[in-house]
């Protein structure tokens, strides 16, 4: 047989089509069924679509959220950032803050109070942490977080002395006229007797009469006020609540030892 | 007249509208398949699960650019193809029994005419030559029409059928010396 003989006989072939009884057969018997399908496809493709817009929806409105949080965060950071670097004075009253020419200040993390009115700035320096007054854009205290001030304590040592009465009247009055303190919706204010404290450190030939208030606030917080009577300042400001503990201070290793003294 | 993608796209509102389509389509997919499996139980079987697909993918149908009379054809002989691999291994299984047995049988059969011949040798191809041969000869479409249906390249489809032919041939070449 030649190729094309087969050519030919391919295009002749008597094929065997379907019956056409039958496929009318067949054709009534699905329909019915068929469009049953349809309306149940239709049922489940529109729960579908249902759920794909509802989560649609949720993923729209949680990426906003985070868009607007981090947006915030961000620009409170460039305010921070202007803050910190806008009071070179106040930041070289620290050593762990004295760094290279090259090294870069960064804001690992914020925390608010907003009670306090203040936001705790965690740095990459060794006294990471910066107290902002939120209210006055100033900053109020660098120092370190409480976990590491067991190691500091022992180089301050205290003695108990006895306050008069125009000392404890004097105590109160440069707590009060601390701007920080100024603002806070005070309930009380005491100052106690039996807890104030001489410290002195060798090693930095410090000399404080420091006395010791204890000011309650409106909604139920304590705070732990401690005045430099001999410089008339503000030595440190805790917070017994925090775990962290409200680090308020000029120096971070007074705050550690004041912070450890005001818990015994 | 409403095109074929318009009635699918409303089909999701109201599924009656669906009926149109089966109207259109249902005899030419159920000779299509019936001419490819020559089976009346599996065709009926085969025409169901193509309409079943295209319902389950109208959303893919619609949004495609290709025709839906496309889609259907390729729908229907995809499930052919897998009809006949699935039967393919069940027969495999089976042919070792009755090997010697139909040899004998072909061998005896010497007053099948050509025509037989030529049928019996388009059976014995393989699924996808048998395919195209049938889609090319019987059902006269050309060579681009086969290879959108397969989803092929149009040279593959042309390799495909010109070695169809030549198994053909030498099928009934084998054949012809056989019966001397």
């Amino acid at each position: 047989m030649k190729e094309e003989k087969l050519e030919k006989k391919l295009r002749e072939l008597k094929w065997k089509n379907a019956n056409k009884d039958e496929m009318d057969r067949h054709k009534k018997a699905f329909e019915a069924s068929l469009v049953k399908y349809v309306a149940e496809a239709n049922k489940k493709e529109n729960r579908k679509r249902k759920i794909r817009f509802a989560f649609a929806y949720v993923l729209v409105g949680v990426i906003i959220f985070f868009s607007i949080f981090s947006l915030n965060r961000y620009v409170q950071k460039q305010i921070f950032y202007k803050l910190v670097f806008n009071n070179p004075l106040e930041m070289e009253m620290y050593d762990s803050m004295r760094r290279p020419p090259q090294f870069r200040l960064r804001i690992i993390k914020i925390s608010e109070d907003k009670k306090l009115g203040i936001a705790h700035l965690y740095t990459n320096t060794q006294a990471p942490l910066i107290v902002v007054d939120l209210k006055e854009k100033k900053i109020i205290g660098v120092g370190i977080p409480l976990t590491a001030y067991d190691k500091r304590i022992q180089k301050y040592h205290s003695k108990k002395i006895y306050l008069t009465e125009s000392e404890k009247n004097k105590a109160r009055e440069i707590a009060l006229n601390s701007s920080f303190i100024k603002r806070l919706n005070k309930k009380s204010i005491t100052v106690e007797n039996s807890t104030t404290i001489y410290m002195y450190s060798n090693e930095k030939k410090l000399l404080y009469r420091v006395a010791k208030l204890k000011i309650t606030l409106i909604n139920g917080k304590v705070i732990t006020v401690f005045v430099d009577l001999s410089g008339n300042r503000v030595v440190d400001i805790t917070d017994t609540q925090n775990i962290q503990g409200e680090l308020i201070t000029k120096d971070s290793d007074i705050h550690a030892f004041l912070y450890v003294f005001d818990k015994k | 007249m409403e095109s074929d993608k318009e009635i699918l796209k409303d089909s999701l509102v109201h599924p009656e509208v669906f009926g149109i389509l089966y109207e259109r389509y249902h005899n030419r997919i159920f000779s299509h398949i019936y001419r490819l499996t020559q089976d009346i139980q599996v065709t009926e079987d085969l025409t169901e699960e193509t309409f079943l697909k295209v319902i389950k993918n109208r959303n893919r149908i619609i949004k495609s650019k290709a025709p839906f009379e496309h889609y259907v054809y390729r729908i229907a002989t995809n499930n052919v193809l897998h009809y006949f691999r699935d039967e393919g291994r069940k027969r495999r299984a089976y042919n070792k029994l009755q090997t010697k047995q139909s040899i004998k049988d072909s061998i005896s059969s010497t007053d099948r005419n050509d025509e037989e011949e030529l049928i019996k040798a388009i059976n014995n191809l393989s699924e996808i030559k048998r395919i195209c041969i049938i889609m090319y000869y019987i059902e006269n479409k050309n060579i681009k029409e086969i290879a959108v249906t397969l989803n092929k390249g149009v040279s593959t489809i042309s390799r495909i059928l010109k070695e169809a032919r030549k198994d053909l041939y030498d099928a009934l070449q084998k054949k012809l010396e056989e019966k001397g």
